[in-house]
């Protein structure tokens, strides 16, 4: 059989209505004879037949949509008068199959940037990038030769926000499922976090033995990143590689790891430095009802300077969170923990809050994230 | 309405019938000369309507056929002498054709490969143009210079009625008749700029009355009757080259198609109008005043329809059998100096497809 595929019939037309059919399976036709009628969003328009032939199959009934390169006439292979490769569905003339044009990178698709973490996409390509804020940091290229497509720009714009697009799963309880947009979108950042970062982690304890019992852990927390932020400026930053530039955050705005069925989400707070404990509270309850309801808005999951995941309200004492670039760094909280610690050489039970802070070595040194974590934990203990 | 103005005249010379009005113009006394017209027009339509297939099967791009209108195309192009330069708008096949541009150069043109505008046997006329009327100034141009080197020869640009309402429009017409230049402006006005009917398109009652203010001639053309197109442009034509200056000629027609493939008229056009449009079609006009004449016999009619098909079939085979172009040339045809910026786009297309 010879496949005749619906051909963009308009200007950058992506798929048709068939009206009506005026041939069946079994009839001889002619070059250029009337097969059907397809509607397409500007007009109702009439295709030939492109060859001599008889039909084998129609592909779809009146109502059903063709898209644009997919079958619409089956000819039986014999009896052709015109040439009997397959029709490619294009817009013009004779356009070769892809391998003589583009040329795939010798080693496939690279899913990750080169050593020096090189940005490579075209001008338009940037373009793009910039309408549509998405920080080509962050973008994992999949074009040839490592360079970032159209298609990897708005995949990792329409992940920003929460919109689902449905999944079909393969009936085997095994079949490999392809990752929804919210965990792409965590694969090709922690991807680029781990070939760009330089990660260090520092970890230690916060003594909240004298906190009352209605303290607000995610408030004190983002009190001390707030707290620390103005004793060190240097991780709530961010650091752009290609320009080898940092950029201290005056404000801060502390994006919130939410753990959910569909991924990881990282609603970001903006201007904890001058929010109440009463705001913030309201805040990450607004954000926990939009992760139930799937209602997280593009806005809400942009403009972050500094990350802080409470895994430990889960599970877990210490960690090595993995910094989001341009993002500088990101402070994991544990499980709280009591211990036996000696005071005036009696023993004495304390409650001990576990702190991992990662941050970029390119951007910070040692010194200023010790800084920074003492600087937290003083704010813990105060 | 619009104040109408004396003195512009409208000429025809067949009927609605295709019967004579009275004494025909001296060519159309020769029979082979009416055969041709004929045949032309013939040929225009059936290949208008194979480029049409061709896009709907995917192996064309965007295309305007002419259906309806290649009495004013036909006629043009057959009044036209070799020294004079065209300047074509974008449905203008039958007088391309007759400028011995090839039917492959115009299916290359509308299927994107910009070699169709590179004429193999014509390298003064200009490619054709899709933006609406910028042809006209650049028809005052070429005619400038023809004027500037003191040559014999005639310039003729088209447009569409839609065309008369821009800027360029009233510009060209300006410089023609400032520098009474050597220059036939032709409107194909057929009462549709896409989906803006004519009554709409102007208070003016007629668009060749746009050439007064001007100060240029003027005239109206029943352009379903080749014979009248054919006639009226030559003696423009001639006036232009004997030093006489520009005339504005506005031809008369219906557009019995879509606007391109990529329109759908019957949305917008009413079928009674189409049906009145149909019955006055200038292939069936000449037909008839043919066959009352006994110039063209049933079986010659046939003949000719054969020999246009085969001429059509085998100029798109040749199209089908073409290479197509790398993406990258679409850099190349613009300059003959390459501008750096351009030149930098090309390098980073060239890269992002062949980056090893």
């Amino acid at each position: 059989m010879i496949d005749f595929n619906l051909p963009d019939i308009g200007e950058g037309l992506q798929e048709a209505e068939i009206v009506k059919w005026l041939v069946k399976p079994g009839d001889s036709v002619e070059i250029d004879q009337v097969l059907v009628e397809i509607e397409t969003d500007k007009a109702v328009v009439e295709v030939p037949s492109p060859q001599k032939g008889t039909i084998a199959k129609l592909h779809g009934k009146p109502g059903d949509v063709i898209k644009v390169g997919n079958p619409l006439v089956s000819f039986e292979a014999e009896g052709t008068e015109v040439s009997a490769k397959e029709d490619s569905g294009t817009v013009v003339g004779k356009i070769e199959s892809g391998s003589r044009i583009i040329k795939e990178s010798p080693t496939g698709i690279s899913s990750v940037k080169s050593a020096s973490g090189s940005i490579r996409a075209t001008p338009a390509i940037r373009n793009l990038a910039a309408k549509l804020n998405v920080d080509l940091n962050q973008v994992a290229p999949t074009g040839p030769g490592g360079t970032i497509s159209k298609k990897d720009v708005e995949s990792l714009a329409s992940s920003n926000t929460t919109r689902e697009e449905p999944v079909s799963f393969s009936a085997s309880p095994n079949a490999p499922e392809g990752l929804k947009r919210a965990r792409r979108t965590m694969a090709r950042n922690m991807a680029a976090s781990h070939s760009q970062v330089a990660l260090v982690t520092l970890m230690d304890d916060a003594d909240i033995t004298h906190w009352s019992d209605k303290e607000d852990l995610t408030a004190r927390m983002a009190f001390a990143i707030a707290a620390a932020s103005r004793a060190e400026p240097s991780l709530n930053a961010f650091y752009n590689h290609e320009n080898e530039t940092l950029q201290k955050m005056k404000e801060v705005h502390l994006g919130l790891a939410v753990d959910t069925p569909d991924g990881l989400y990282v609603p970001v707070m903006k201007n904890v430095e001058k929010r109440d404990a009463t705001g913030i509270r309201n805040l990450i309850n607004s954000f926990k009802q939009k992760a139930r309801e799937k209602a997280f808005q593009p806005e809400d999951l942009k403009g972050g300077t500094i990350i802080l995941s409470n895994y430990g309200a889960i599970g877990g004492r210490y960690a090595t969170p993995m910094v989001v670039p341009p993002m500088v760094a990101i402070i994991g909280v544990g499980r709280t923990h009591q211990e036996l610690a000696l005071v005036v050489n009696r023993p004495v039970v304390r409650l001990k809050l576990p702190i991992s802070l990662s941050f970029d070595h390119r951007a910070a040194t040692g010194g200023e994230a010790s800084r920074f974590l003492s600087a937290m934990i003083k704010s813990l203990e105060a | 309405m619009g104040k109408a103005l004396s003195g512009i005249k409208t000429r025809n010379y067949l009927d609605k019938s295709g019967k004579a009005l009275g004494k025909i113009p001296k060519f159309a006394e020769d029979r082979s000369t009416l055969k041709d017209l004929y045949r032309l027009m013939n040929l225009i339509r059936i290949f208008d309507k194979k480029v049409v297939s061709l896009q709907r099967t995917g192996k064309m791009g965007t295309f305007a056929t002419s259906l309806g209108q290649e009495g004013v195309s036909v006629g043009i192009g057959h009044a036209l002498q070799k020294d004079d330069i065209f300047v074509p708008y974008y449905r203008d096949q039958g007088i391309l054709y007759q400028r011995r541009v090839k039917l492959i150069e115009i299916m290359q043109y509308w299927g994107g490969d910009e070699r169709g505008s590179r004429y193999v046997y014509n390298r003064e006329d200009l490619p054709i143009s899709i933006p609406i009327a910028t042809q006209l100034v650049h028809a005052v141009g070429v005619a400038y210079a023809v004027k500037l080197r003191k040559q014999e020869r005639a310039v003729l640009s088209t447009c569409g009625d839609g065309g008369t309402s821009e800027g360029d429009f009233y510009i060209a017409l300006n410089g023609a008749g400032t520098w009474n230049l050597p220059l036939v402006f032709v409107i194909n006005n057929n009462q549709w700029a896409i989906s803006v009917p004519r009554a709409i398109q102007t208070k003016a009652d007629t668009l060749a009355q746009k050439a007064v203010a001007a100060g240029i001639d003027s005239i109206q053309v029943d352009g379903n009757d080749v014979i009248a197109v054919r006639q009226v442009v030559s003696e423009a034509l001639a006036k232009a080259r004997s030093g006489g200056g520009p005339t504005l000629i506005e031809a008369l027609t219906y557009r019995l198609g879509d606007h391109t493939t990529a329109d759908d008229a019957s949305r917008y056009v009413d079928k009674s109008d189409l049906d009145k449009a149909w019955a006055l079609e200038p292939i069936i006009r000449l037909q008839s005043y043919l066959t009352k004449k006994r110039i063209l016999s049933k079986k010659e009619e046939k003949q000719i329809l054969e020999t246009c098909k085969e001429e059509v079939d085998q100029a798109v085979a040749e199209y089908l059998a073409l290479s197509p172009q790398p993406p990258e040339a679409i850099f190349d045809y613009q300059y003959a100096n390459m501008p750096s910026a351009l030149q930098e786009q090309k390098d980073e297309l060239n890269y992002s497809l062949h980056p090893y």
